[in-house]
C-alpha cells in the first residue's frame, strides 16, 4: 500500500485524483479500525495531517464580501448565504483542541466544543478531527450533531477547484457524505449566532449511552435555546443517532419560537421532536427506546433553560 | 513535481531519533513492539476502547494501536520504558503507582502510567471528577478505580512535594 503524506492542498488533490482507489486519514480512528476489520482495504493512504489545516481562526468578517455563492448539490443549484463573522475550523483540528473553544457570550461555537469532548475518552480526542467525524457519515457523530445544530458550511477541495456548501446537503446518509472522487473536505465555517444582551442562552450537547466515556450514542441532542423578555428567540435542536443522518427537529423548533417555555408548550415540543425521530432498533437499543430518549433529552434541556429565564 | 509516497519514517522514540524502514501504514503499536522491542506497550483490544496501547506524541496520550506510523513522522513519542532511567528515580507517577498499589497484572499499567503522566503535566491540579474523566479512557480488569485514581492524587502530592523541597534547596 502506497502512503501519501502530501504538505499542500494542490498536492493532496493532485494524488486523489490519479489513484482513484485511495482513502483519506486525518486523526484514523475511524479508519484504522475499518481496515483492521476489514470494511476497508485502501490501495493508497492520503495523510491530511501534514497540509496545515489543523487550526482555527474567529474570522469578524471584516475582509470578505458579506455574500458569497454557496454551492448546494448540483441539482438543486446555488444558493445565496449571507456570511457574517464565525470561526474557520480546518479539517484536520482534533477534538482536544474544539473542546478548548471558549463560548463566554454565548455565540454558538461553545455547542461544539460541548460535543467535542464527549467524544471518546482522552486519547481518542488527541486524533479525531472534525473533519472524520464529518466524512465518516456516521449519525451518531456527537461533533456533526453540534455543527448541523448550528448551521455550519462545509468547505470542500477538488480538481474542479474548492466550493462550499451547507452541511444538510453533505449529510447523504450512515457512511455517506456528499463528496464527488477526488474531493476531500479542507475546513467548516461554523457562523457566530448574535444574540441580544437583554437574551440568556442554554446551549449544550447530551448524549445517552451506557456510560458516559468510549460510547457511541444511542440519541444525542444539540440544543441551543435562546431567550428574550421570556419568550424563546431562537431554537436550534439537532438529533443524533435517531435518523439517517444528524437531522433537526424543525418542527419543535418552528413551534417553540415566539412563545414562552411553560409546562405544557416543553410537552408539546418534546412531542414534536419524538415524533420528527425516526430511528432504528440495533444491537444498542430499539427504536423505541430512541424516540423516548429524544423526548426525555428535549423536555429535560428545555426544562432547564426556562430556569435559566426565571 | 509529481509527490511521491513515503517510504522510511523519521521520529524521535524515548528522546533517541529513529530512522525507520518500515511500511508507513504499519500501526505504531506494532512499530514499537516487533521492530523496536519496545514490549511495553501492551494491545489489548486493537480498536481504541482499551487503553492498553496508550503512548505519549508530543506529550500527548493517543492510543497506538489507532496511529499508523507514517504520520508520526516528525513527532516525538514516549513510551513506558523512556519515562525514568533504569538507574534514576521512579517518575512521580511510577512512584505513586507503586506505593498505593494501583498494579495488579499490570497490563494496563503502563498506558495508565501515560495517561496519568499526561495530566499532571498538563494540569497543575486536578480533582477526583477531572481524573477520573481524564484517565476514562484506560480500562483495567483487575485493580480496578479506586487505588489508580489514589495514585494519581499521590502523585500530585509527590510533585509538589519535590517543587517544594527544590524551592527550599534554592534558600539555603
Ligand atoms: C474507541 C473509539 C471511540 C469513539 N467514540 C466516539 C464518540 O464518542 N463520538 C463520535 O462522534 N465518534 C467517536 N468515535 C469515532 C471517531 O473517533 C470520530 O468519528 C472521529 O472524529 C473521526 O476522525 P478521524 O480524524 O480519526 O477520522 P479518520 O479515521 O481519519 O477518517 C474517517 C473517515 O473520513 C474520511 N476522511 C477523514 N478526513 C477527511 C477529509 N478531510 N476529507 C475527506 N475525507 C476524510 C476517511 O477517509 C474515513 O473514511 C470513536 C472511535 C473510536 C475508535
Ligand atoms: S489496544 Fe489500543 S486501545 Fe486497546
Ligand atoms: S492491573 Fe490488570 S488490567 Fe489493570
Amino acid at each position: 500500500m502506497e502512503y501519501y503524506r502530501p504538505t499542500s492542498v494542490e498536492d493532496a488533490v493532485q494524488i486523489l485524483g490519479r489513484s482513484p482507489g485511495a482513502a483519506c486519514m486525518a486523526g484514523g480512528t475511524d479508519l484504522v479500525v475499518a481496515m483492521r476489520s476489514h470494511k476497508r482495504g485502501p490501495h493508497a493512504i492520503v495523510d491530511l495531517s501534514g497540509l496545515g489545516l489543523d487550526t482555527w481562526i474567529f474570522d469578524d468578517a471584516s475582509n470578505r464580501p458579506a455574500k458569497v455563492k454557496t454551492q448546494g448539490t448540483k441539482k438543486a443549484g446555488n444558493d445565496e448565504q449571507r456570511l457574517g463573522p464565525g470561526w474557520r475550523i480546518g479539517a484536520t483540528v482534533t477534538m482536544a483542541v474544539l473542546k478548548t473553544l471558549e463560548d463566554e457570550d454565548n455565540l454558538g461555537v461553545g455547542l461544539l466544543a460541548d460535543a467535542a469532548s464527549q467524544v471518546g475518552a482522552t486519547q481518542i480526542q488527541n486524533r479525531a478531527t472534525a473533519g472524520g467525524n464529518l466524512c465518516n457519515g456516521s449519525p451518531a457523530a456527537d461533533a456533526v450533531c453540534a455543527m448541523v445544530a448550528l448551521d455550519a458550511l462545509i468547505e470542500i477541495a477538488g480538481p474542479t477547484g474548492a466550493e462550499t456548501m451547507p452541511i444538510g446537503k453533505f449529510l447523504l446518509g450512515p457512511g455517506r457524505v456528499n463528496l464527488e472522487p477526488g474531493q476531500f473536505l479542507t475546513g467548516i465555517f461554523v457562523p457566530a449566532h448574535d444574540m441580544k444582551k437583554s437574551s440568556v442562552a442554554l446551549q449544550e450537547y447530551r448524549k445517552v449511552g451506557s456510560r458516559t466515556s468510549l460510547v457511541i450514542a444511542v440519541a444525542g441532542l444539540a440544543a441551543r435555546t435562546v431567550l428574550d423578555k421570556g419568550k424563546v428567540v431562537e431554537s436550534r435542536l439537532a438529533l443524533s443517532s435517531v435518523a439517517p443522518t444528524c437531522i433537526r427537529a424543525t418542527e419543535a423548533e418552528a413551534y417553540l419560537t415566539g412563545g414562552p417555555l411553560s409546562p405544557d408548550r416543553i410537552r408539546e415540543a418534546s412531542h414534536l421532536a419524538r415524533e420528527e425521530a425516526r430511528p432504528i432498533t440495533d444491537l444498542r437499543a430499539t427504536d423505541q427506546y430512541r424516540k423516548e430518549m429524544v423526548s426525555a433529552l428535549v423536555t429535560d434541556h428545555l426544562t432547564r433553560a426556562a430556569a435559566l429565564a426565571q | 513535481m509529481q509527490p511521491k509516497p513515503i517510504e522510511e519514517v523519521t521520529v524521535t522514540i524515548n528522546g533517541r531519533k529513529e530512522r525507520l524502514a518500515v511500511d508507513p501504514a504499519k500501526r505504531l503499536l506494532d512499530v514499537l513492539r516487533e521492530d523496536l522491542g519496545l514490549t511495553g506497550t501492551k494491545e489489548g483490544c486493537g480498536k481504541g476502547e482499551c487503553g492498553a496501547c496508550t503512548v505519549l506524541i508530543d506529550g500527548r496520550p493517543v492510543n497506538s494501536c489507532l496511529v499508523l506510523v507514517g504520520s508520526v513522522d516528525g513527532h516525538e513519542v514516549l513510551t513506558i520504558e523512556g519515562l525514568a532511567q533504569p538507574d534514576a528515580a521512579m517518575h512521580p507517577v511510577q512512584q505513586a503507582f507503586v506505593e498505593q498499589g494501583a498494579i495488579q497484572c499490570g497490563f494496563c499499567t503502563p498506558g495508565a502510567v501515560l495517561t496519568a503522566v499526561s495530566l499532571v503535566d498538563s494540569q497543575p491540579a486536578a480533582d477526583e471528577e477531572a481524573i477520573r474523566r481524564y484517565m476514562a479512557g484506560n480500562l483495567c480488569r483487575c485493580t480496578g478505580y479506586t487505588k489508580i485514581v489514589s495514585a494519581v492524587k499521590t502523585a500530585y502530592e509527590i510533585l509538589s512535594e519535590r517543587k517544594g523541597a527544590g524551592r527550599r534547596k534554592k534558600e539555603c
